[in-house]
């Protein structure tokens, strides 16, 4: 026998921040709706919340970092991306000093995601070159 | 409202002990939202508002081949269901309908002309509580003068995003291409032009289909009163063509069942 249920979320596109139901139908995402109790979207999305479900089971989505060497693009665990990006930062900064290096927030993270990026750009990197998409 | 809903669990429960899922709105831990009811135990959970359109729910179960099954509708879901039917999207001995009829005040929420329970020919349908409601009007003020109400149109339609909400909510919306999409109609990318081809095409899709639950007017983030149009649309349907969409199920639709709307396999598997 089937199962379905819904699950209420936060949009992921940008920073109003709509909450949304999942239509969820023997653990496949079949669909969304719009949160009729949620104060902030007062029940209604716009284009983009009423499709943020459909990137989650998209076949062009990307599920592991990728690392290019040479021309092709090559998957990677989260480590050694990590590692190669720390060591590049750490080698530009080196280099030409942290005011050669900027960090760029999203309003498509949390308000704590953000903080912690802004504390690695002022306290590891020794720079205040944060800024955010929502300038753009 | 509270004997209601105990009323309604009561039949609910009899439907899961006769070991069919039962469609209808949860109490989850963080809100409301619609849920298909397996277990008996959880049926304390079950509500009957926020509305949230059930119908859309349905068409997600009835592709998935999960039937037979119960569904709690309100009048207008019914009269929803109707339609479905006799467009091939459900097949009436797939479902069993619980419904109720809605009180006065929602009604008025809804300016709800039917707020009354009907048989309409469904084969399985179970009435619960009473006829209470009051019907509403429909009608909302818009200008007499029609030059007037012309800008009055064009002004709400120039606060369209296309959203697609209102197409996304409805439980009408069923077909696999749809016309909004079309590039021929409605260009991508771009805001409405002067002749809003969007509105008018889903005004026109809606006249013989539309059973006035307001759903999409509540989901438009532009406050444009959609069903206004549809409303009036519907009326003259009715009064050139004498057909009121969900009034019975044996009533064949005036308008041709639709441009490109493709039969959907409901049989069980
Ligand atoms: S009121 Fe809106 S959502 Fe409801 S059936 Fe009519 S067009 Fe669809
Ligand atoms: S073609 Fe018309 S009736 Fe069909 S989904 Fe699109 S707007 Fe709705
Ligand atoms: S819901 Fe409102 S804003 Fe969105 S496409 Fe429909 S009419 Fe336009």
């Amino acid at each position: 026998m089937l199962d379905f249920h819904c699950v209420r979320t936060v949009c992921p596109y940008c920073g109003a921040g709509c909450h949304l139901l999942l239509e969820v139908l023997d653990g496949k995402l079949v669909g969304t709706l719009p949160c009729k109790e949620d104060p902030v979207s007062d029940g209604k999305l716009c284009a983009k919340g009423w499709n943020a479900w459909r990137y989650v089971e998209h076949p062009e989505r990307l599920r592991t970092p990728l690392l290019r060497r040479g021309s092709v693009l090559e998957p990677v665990t989260w480590q050694e991306a990590l590692e190669f990006l720390a060591a590049k930062l750490w080698g530009i900064r080196e280099e030409h000093g942290p005011q050669a290096i900027g960090f760029f927030a999203s309003a498509k993270c949390t308000n704590e995601e953000n903080y912690l990026i802004q504390k690695l750009a002022r306290a590891v990197m020794g720079t205040n070159n944060v800024d955010h998409c929502a300038r753009l | 409202m509270d004997s209601l809903l105990a009323a309604i669990r009561a039949a609910a429960a009899e439907e899961l002990s006769r070991g069919l899922p039962l469609l209808s709105l949860r109490q989850y831990p963080w809100g409301v939202g619609p849920y298909l009811f397996r277990d008996s135990a959880e049926l304390g959970e079950l509500r009957i508002e926020p509305l949230y359109p059930v119908g859309k729910a349905l068409l997600s179960l009835v592709r998935a081949r999960a039937l037979p099954v119960a569904v709690v509708a309100r009048p207008c879901e019914v009269r929803q269901l109707v339609e479905m039917a006799k467009r091939q999207q459900v097949q009436p001995a797939d479902v069993r309908i619980l419904t109720f009829s809605c009180d006065s005040a929602q009604a008025q929420v809804c300016r709800c002309e039917e707020p009354g329970t009907t048989s309409l020919g469904w084969p399985e349908l179970v009435v619960i509580g009473e006829e209470s409601a009051q019907p509403a009007a429909a009608a909302i003020a818009l200008p007499e003068d029609p030059a007037e109400r012309r800008r009055f149109w064009a002004a709400q339609f120039a606060k369209c995003i296309k959203c697609y909400g209102c197409r996304n909510v409805c439980p009408m919306c069923f077909c696999e291409h749809c016309e909004l999409e079309d590039p021929l109609w409605v260009e991508r990318g771009k805001l409405l032009p002067g002749l809003p081809m969007f509105h008018l095409i889903r005004a026109m899709h809606m006249s013989a289909r539309c059973t006035a639950c307001r759903q999409c007017e509540a989901a438009c983030p532009a406050h444009i009163p959609l069903t206004a149009l549809y409303d009036a649309l519907r009326q003259e349907v009715g009064s050139l063509l004498g057909y009121r969409p969900g009034a019975s199920l044996a009533q064949r639709p005036p308008l041709s069942l639709s441009l490109r709307e493709a039969p959907m396999q409901t049989g069980r598997h």
